[in-house]
């Protein structure tokens, strides 16, 4: 796009924001901001890590969760299996005098053996309740792609309006190495910025 | 009652959720669970070896869950394999888009074995029809 052709499109709205981000410049030169500026892009890739660590955290523990559940469930069944079988054959037994102490191993056996069957169903609730990583884990991934969105509209700007300094941030690896930055794209916004920008006088 | 051998394949890129369909299957008593972490993965393996049923996730990687199930209704070898939706995309249009693909059933995310056991059977009971 070309600088004259930039005012044929004579859209109000658009004329708005360049206006908008031509004094958005002006305003920071004299504040003298672009400090600060660089500083938020910076602090970016150290939120997108942060929340990448978050996420890498959820999954680990929700996989030991699993695992926990996935080692305790066979021994709940196995409990109870025991249990049913033990009062069954000591109910068709005959223990003279002992007879009251059987009857009440009998009965306490059935009721370890319902509480068993609540351990079990309580396993799987926290079988199921591990579920909170897909969901939030693909929000945690959406987060990290906005940080990265921002992190190059930071840049963009600060491009725009620092261009020869030489210890500018945007010259240090870590921000152009970005996994989401990308270099091209930076360049051809600024060529249409510049136009806008031109265009109206700038 | 469905047999407890019915082959199934558990498709989701998320290895915790795969984990977690494949215990939730278990509990209802199917041990014959095999899994895939994408449509493309899971076509290669539907194509390989012989399934009963297919639970599949929406959003994946490569090949997503829709496409997955419009790949399977377009194959002659596989399209009477039911396909059991189980993805976090509760939106109405994804519903109405699943139906029209020919999904067998839908269930949002997160999900119980008590809901998985509802939608299994109805679809059994379809099947048997």
């Amino acid at each position: 796009m070309s600088a004259q052709q930039a005012p044929e499109l004579n859209n109000a709205k658009v004329e708005q924001i360049g206006r908008a981000t031509a004094r958005m410049h002006r305003l920071l030169k004299e504040l003298g901001h672009k400090h600060q500026l660089e500083q938020t892009a910076a602090t970016m890739p150290d939120a997108r890590d942060r929340l990448s660590f978050i996420d890498q955290a959820m999954h680990e523990a929700s996989e030991k969760t699993i695992s926990a559940v996935e080692n305790a469930m066979p021994l709940t069944s196995r409990n109870r299996a025991t249990c049913s079988d033990l009062s069954a054959r000591l109910a068709e037994t005959d223990f003279g005098d002992q007879q009251a102490l059987i009857m009440e191993t009998v009965s306490r056996l059935g009721e370890i053996a319902a509480a068993e069957e609540v351990i079990h169903q309580n396993l799987m609730h926290i079988m199921e309740a591990q579920e909170f990583r897909d969901v939030a884990g693909q929000m945690v991934n959406k987060i990290v792609s906005a940080a990265a969105e921002i992190e190059n509209i930071l840049l963009d700007i600060l491009k725009e309006y620092a261009p020869k300094n030489s210890d500018s941030l945007i010259r240090t690896e870590g921000l152009t190495a970005g996994p989401q930055t990308k270099r091209d794209n930076s360049v051809n916004g600024q060529d249409e910025v510049d136009d806008l920008l031109a265009s109206l006088g700038l | 009652m469905a047999d407890p051998n019915t082959k199934f394949l558990v498709v989701d890129d998320f290895s915790t959720m795969r984990r977690i369909v494949r215990n939730l299957l278990k509990e209802l008593g199917f041990t014959n669970v095999q899994e895939a972490e994408d449509g493309v993965d899971a076509l290669n393996k539907l194509r390989a070896d012989k399934f009963d049923f297919v639970v599949s996730d929406w959003n994946m990687p490569n090949m997503t869950g829709i496409e997955l199930l419009r790949a399977i209704r377009t194959d002659a070898s596989l399209k009477h394999l039911p396909v059991l939706m189980v993805t976090a995309e509760a939106k109405k249009e994804n519903i109405i888009e699943a139906a029209q693909a020919g999904a067998s059933g839908y269930v949002v995310k997160p999900f119980t074995a008590a809901t998985l056991d509802e939608k299994l059977k109805k679809i059994f009971l379809t099947m048997q029809k």
